[in-house]
């Protein structure tokens, strides 16, 4: 037993060193799957206006060649920049921050952005930077199902279409142009529905109460099952306490 | 009413229906309704169903063991935090500490408790392996092929507490800190 518990810790470290690396999403797995934070809106559709809270901005400043992540403080959007940063030398300072996509450009003919915008800007040693050199990992929170393309645009206005795919609720590119980038669906695609979504943000007090409800039904249920247990257990035991105490009975006599 | 739940076919049935039901979790919660409700609703099944099937009794270890097995367990999800990286997924809101801590309780009433204790009379070692491979495989919907060595380690090592310990508590606290190590 002691083996197979040494490894199966070893499998689990082995496995949190390398897998995570390799996935598409720099994000920790909970070990249940439950990702259901609500999408934080800078301009909501009535149908999510309820309960919705503004999304954060995020900065990072990194030495060159340091391993550095650009993330909003929600980690709602980050950019990658990889292992080797952006440069070799120089001193790095990014700063990601969401905007209403309503203020900028139309995207494309048939496209409608759904969710923030989200400006990122570069500077190395206070050099404004607007190209990469190698392409860097985007990835933005997917707003509703249906929107799954990120466009990039390096003033708000000219927008240019980056290979997107959704993976765990996120959406994911890459790209090596610096400036605002925006999720997009189809037009005539409502970002509110499906409908009943829209109760979900103003009902944070019934949502903590129905988990909480189910979560004393769980445990008595677990309780249960162990009363029913120990009950079992005694009434199994009975016969043999009786003949032990008829033996101990006939020792005396 | 014990007849029937006794028998192998409702076993693999009640199995089945739990995996089925946290295979298709992701279309469920995104089909539309409130995903709070609808997850609370789904864990709280799973977890009655984890809690309440007949399954044999095995032999529980002295506290001492468990708590041994708990620290170990603890100690190696809280390095594996640290050596992982990454951002959390989720902001730690009162809801989701509560939903993830419901549903770390449920998932491990159903694979250790009742998938894992079904396995026994197979033998240690496929008990383990089993409850921890299912582990594994309902959480790829949500994340894909990647976390599956994650999944499996996670899982293999919840299972070998169960196995040490002969019950599912030690395993569903370990569950739940390890939740709480992801989004805090």
């Amino acid at each position: 037993m002691r083996r197979f518990g040494a490894a199966a810790v070893l499998l689990y470290l082995a496995a949190m060193t390398f897998a995570l690396r390799l996935g598409p999403v720099d994000v920790r797995p909970l070990y249940d799957g439950v990702d259901i934070a609500t999408y934080a809106w800078i301009n909501p559709p009535r149908a999510f206006a309820a309960g919705n809270v503004l999304p954060l901005s995020g900065q990072v400043t990194a030495g060159g060649g340091d391993a550095v992540t650009l993330t909003t403080d929600d980690t709602q959007a980050s950019l990658d920049f990889g292992p080797d940063g952006v440069a070799d030398d120089g001193r790095l300072h990014a700063t990601i921050t969401p905007v209403d996509p309503a203020t900028l450009g139309a995207v494309a003919p048939g496209q409608t952005p759904v969710g923030n915008a989200y400006l990122v800007e570069v500077t190395i040693d206070g050099a404004k930077v607007v190209d990469l050199a190698r392409r860097k990992t985007l990835r933005m929170r997917q707003p509703t199902p249906g929107a799954t393309t990120i466009y990039q645009s390096p003033d708000g206005n000219a927008w240019t279409k980056l290979t997107s795919s959704v993976v765990a609720g996120h959406v994911i590119a890459s790209t090596d142009r610096i400036g605002f980038y925006v999720i997009t669906g189809p037009t005539g695609f409502v970002p509110g529905l499906p409908p009943p979504r829209a109760a979900r943000a103003g009902h944070a007090t019934r949502n903590v109460v129905v988990v909480v409800v189910g979560s004393l039904i769980v445990l008595t249920a677990a309780g249960w099952d162990t009363v029913r247990r120990r009950r079992a257990r005694s009434r199994a035991n009975q016969p043999r306490a009786a003949r032990r105490r008829q033996q101990r009975k006939a020792k005396r006599r | 009413m014990n007849g029937v739940v006794n028998r192998p076919a409702a076993r693999v049935t009640v199995a089945v229906l739990g995996c089925a039901l946290l295979l298709a979790r992701r279309s469920i919660l995104r089909a539309g309704g409130d995903p709070v409700v609808e997850a609370a609703a789904l864990f709280t099944a799973l977890g009655v169903a984890g809690a309440v099937w007949p399954v044999p009794s095995s032999r529980r270890a002295a506290a001492r063991v468990c708590l041994s097995t708990l620290a170990i367990g603890i100690a190696a999800f809280a390095i594996g935090r640290l050596i992982g990286g990454g951002h959390r997924p989720v902001l730690p809101t009162a809801t989701m500490l509560l939903l993830n801590s419901l549903a770390a309780v449920s998932e491990e009433l159903f694979f250790r408790r009742l998938v894992q204790g079904l396995l026994t009379r197979r033998g240690v070692v496929i008990s383990a392996a089993g409850s921890a491979v299912l582990f594994a495989a309902v959480h790829v919907p949500i994340y894909g092929l990647w976390v599956l060595p994650v999944d499996l380690g996670a899982g293999a090592l919840l299972s070998w507490q169960r196995a040490a310990t002969g019950t599912w508590t030690v395993p569903a606290v370990t569950h739940l800190v390890a939740n709480l190590l992801v989004v805090i």
